[in-house]
């Protein structure tokens, strides 16, 4: 069990030496913090919300005899908002089919996705002639637009929120100009026809977490292995204690299994702390990845040349 | 068999240099053999492929009988020219590692440890990691480490380099132990002549990684340092060369070199070349700063064999 030996060892230098500890455990979050702020857009200001609107609004007639598509212009209106004093567009607005929607938004090629019901306008409508109070055109329609997204991305809260300002604040504006050009007198109690529910969509959350980062960070950790293992490799050789474990009854087998044991205590810990630093960031992954094998690959050539021990 | 370990013809080659030429040597079971010369000799590469560390470019090694090949691990113990520890592994730790990984069974384990540490006066270092030693202590656990499986063969490159003249004292006395009390073959490697004169039971002189003497150091002594040394430091030494020319056309000189600046003058009843030398020094309108008659060490023999170039 001779292994069993050397991984006893390992484990006691790699906690013995402190500094190279606390590098390596900081690593996987330096890496993270350059893909984060190449790939993920962080620190982020006055930059479009990135939105699908899905549109299944069918028009309809006003109080005042015109047709209206209140859906197309809520979309119109989304598009052209913009930051309060800044040029920047509040929304980048993506329209597209539900299904498609919801595969961007478990891309996160969008943060939040508005789902507009066929009877948006009519809801509107009926809206429109309640607090103008022209009752007899009342046919109480109420409408459920949907805003989804993953409640465990932080963007998502920061488009939601933005996307419901705006939505309440155009129905006010439709309502109040509708009014004045009736003119007709108040109802008594203005009834809401539009109730937006946000939805989450579960499967994005635990899809996130686990099935989206993960393969990522399995990856990740096993490239971190393969790095470390040159590094054990690389001490051991610079040392020269390579050659006095060489003269000795220790097999390679020994060496690199005793080795991997508490290297993968650590590249668990890496892994740990690279989970819990993604989730409180929120970032975009996809990027990194590509980028993380390929700084990992060009780690690992970087070591290889001093492996060159007969 | 009495030869624990038979270098033939060994040959290394770095590229176009010829690290050692054509070696051939028997080293005999239980003798303390010690390899002496300048830097870069050849010493290191040679033992290094004795054991099995380097593979020889042409040459042929038997350890007790038996091809380097197929001999047991664990035969032979090797301690490093150079520091090969872990610095952040105590002694203890670190001679315990290496006994794992020759299989030193459990039982004795502890104890040998104890008393390799007390041999090597480290006991009170036991529990200390290695990076927090001295430069002394850690060439001490540097060879203890070598040994901690108790091979039949230690095999020690430059030991005593670095060391104080007392850790160099324990150094000796538990080289000599290895061989009178444990029985054990050593060979060491070493530039120094005291080393070699008051370790070795033969002396193997190599420079060029050739082998140009081998004897007991009393032989090596008598045989090529017969005579006594006149050393002469000259008022202008720029002119020590055209002087040796003519010195060495003197009846009964064995040798004469320069050392240092000063001219070495070996000679069997040196006293009695004195005039001839003085006039000789008097022809070159040379005055004599400072001159001694003494008798000849191993120095003057390895300085004799090898000259006094700089070898790295
Ligand atoms: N790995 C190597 N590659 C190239 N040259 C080497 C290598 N090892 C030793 N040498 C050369 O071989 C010669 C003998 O070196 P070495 O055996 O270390 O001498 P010593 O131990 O007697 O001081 C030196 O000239 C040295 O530069
Ligand atoms: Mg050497």
């Amino acid at each position: 069990m001779k292994f069993t030996s050397i991984a006893v060892k390992d484990f006691k230098e790699l906690v013995r030496d402190k500094r190279g500890l606390f590098f390596i455990l900081l690593f996987p979050i330096f890496f993270m913090m350059i893909f984060g702020f190449a790939f993920g857009g962080m620190g982020q200001q006055n930059t479009p919300h990135n939105i699908a609107i899905v549109n299944y609004d069918e028009g309809t007639t006003l109080p005042t005899g015109e047709n209206f598509n209140f859906g197309n212009n809520l979309t119109n209106q989304l598009k052209e908002t913009p930051y309060t004093n800044s040029d920047v567009k509040l929304f980048n607005v993506t329209e597209t089919s539900e299904t498609q929607a919801d595969s961007l938004l478990k891309q996160r090629t969008v943060d939040a996705e508005l789902i507009i019901p066929s009877n948006f306008s009519a809801s509107m409508a009926s809206q429109i002639a309640n607090s103008a109070g022209l009752t007899a055109n009342i046919n109480n329609t109420v409408s459920s637009p949907i805003i989804r997204g993953d409640e465990g991305y932080s963007n998502f809260f920061a488009s939601e929120s933005a996307l419901n300002s705006v939505m309440t604040e155009y129905q006010t504006d439709i309502v109040t100009g509708y009014k004045n050009q009736i003119a007709g007198t108040p109802g008594a109690e203005p009834v809401k026809y539009v109730n937006t529910t946000i939805q989450g969509i579960s499967g994005t959350q635990s899809f996130t977490q686990f099935d989206f980062l993960a393969p990522g960070m399995m990856v990740f950790a096993i490239l971190l292995l393969a790095t470390t293992i040159a590094a054990i490799l690389t001490r051991e050789v610079e040392s020269g204690t390579l050659e006095r474990l060489k003269m000795s009854k220790m097999r390679s087998f020994d060496l690199l299994f005793g080795g991997l044991i508490p290297w993968s205590l650590v590249a668990g810990a890496q892994v740990v702390i690279l989970l819990i630093v993604a989730v409180l960031l929120g970032l975009h992954w996809q990027g990194g990845i590509n980028s993380v094998i390929l700084a990992t690959i060009i780690g690992i050539i970087g070591e290889l040349p001093q492996l060159h021990w007969q | 068999m009495d030869y624990m370990i038979e270098a033939i013809d060994l040959t290394k080659k770095f590229d176009d240099l010829t690290a050692v030429d054509g070696l051939n040597i028997k080293i005999r079971k239980g003798e303390v053999f010690g390899f002496l010369g300048p830097n870069g000799a050849g010493k290191t590469t040679s033992i290094r492929m004795m054991v099995g560390l380097l593979k020889p470019t042409s040459g042929t090694i038997l350890i007790d009988g038996k091809n380097i090949k197929e001999i047991e691990k664990g035969k032979i113990g090797i301690c490093p020219q150079e520091l090969m520890l872990w610095e952040h592994l105590t002694c203890k730790e670190s001679l315990s590692l290496m006994a794992d990984m020759y299989e030193v069974p459990k039982d004795v384990k502890d104890q040998r440890i104890d008393g390799l540490l007390k041999d090597l006066f480290l006991t009170d270092k036991a529990n200390s990691v290695v990076s927090n030693l001295s430069g002394g202590m850690k060439r001490r656990l540097n060879l203890a480490l070598s040994v901690v499986h108790e091979p039949d063969v230690v095999v020690l490159d430059e030991p005593s380099e670095g060391l104080d003249p007392q850790s160099r004292r324990v150094l000796w006395n538990y080289i000599r132990s290895m061989r009178d009390l444990q029985g054990k073959t050593v060979i060491l490697t070493t530039h120094l002549m005291d080393e070699a004169d008051s370790l070795s039971d033969r002396i193997g002189i190599v420079d060029h990684g050739k082998l140009i003497r081998l004897d007991t150091p009393e032989n090596l002594k008598k045989e090529i340092g017969e005579g006594d040394i006149v050393d002469i430091k000259l008022s202008d030494p720029s002119k020590n060369l055209e002087l040796i020319t003519e010195l060495k056309e003197i009846e009964d000189i064995i040798s004469v070199v320069e050392t240092d600046g000063r001219i070495n003058i070996r000679a069997l009843d040196a006293v009695s070349k004195l005039p001839q030398i003085m006039k000789l020094v008097e022809k070159f309108d040379l005055r004599v700063d400072d001159l001694s008659v003494r008798q000849n060490t191993l120095e003057d023999v390895f300085i004799d064999l090898t000259g006094t170039g700089l070898r790295e």
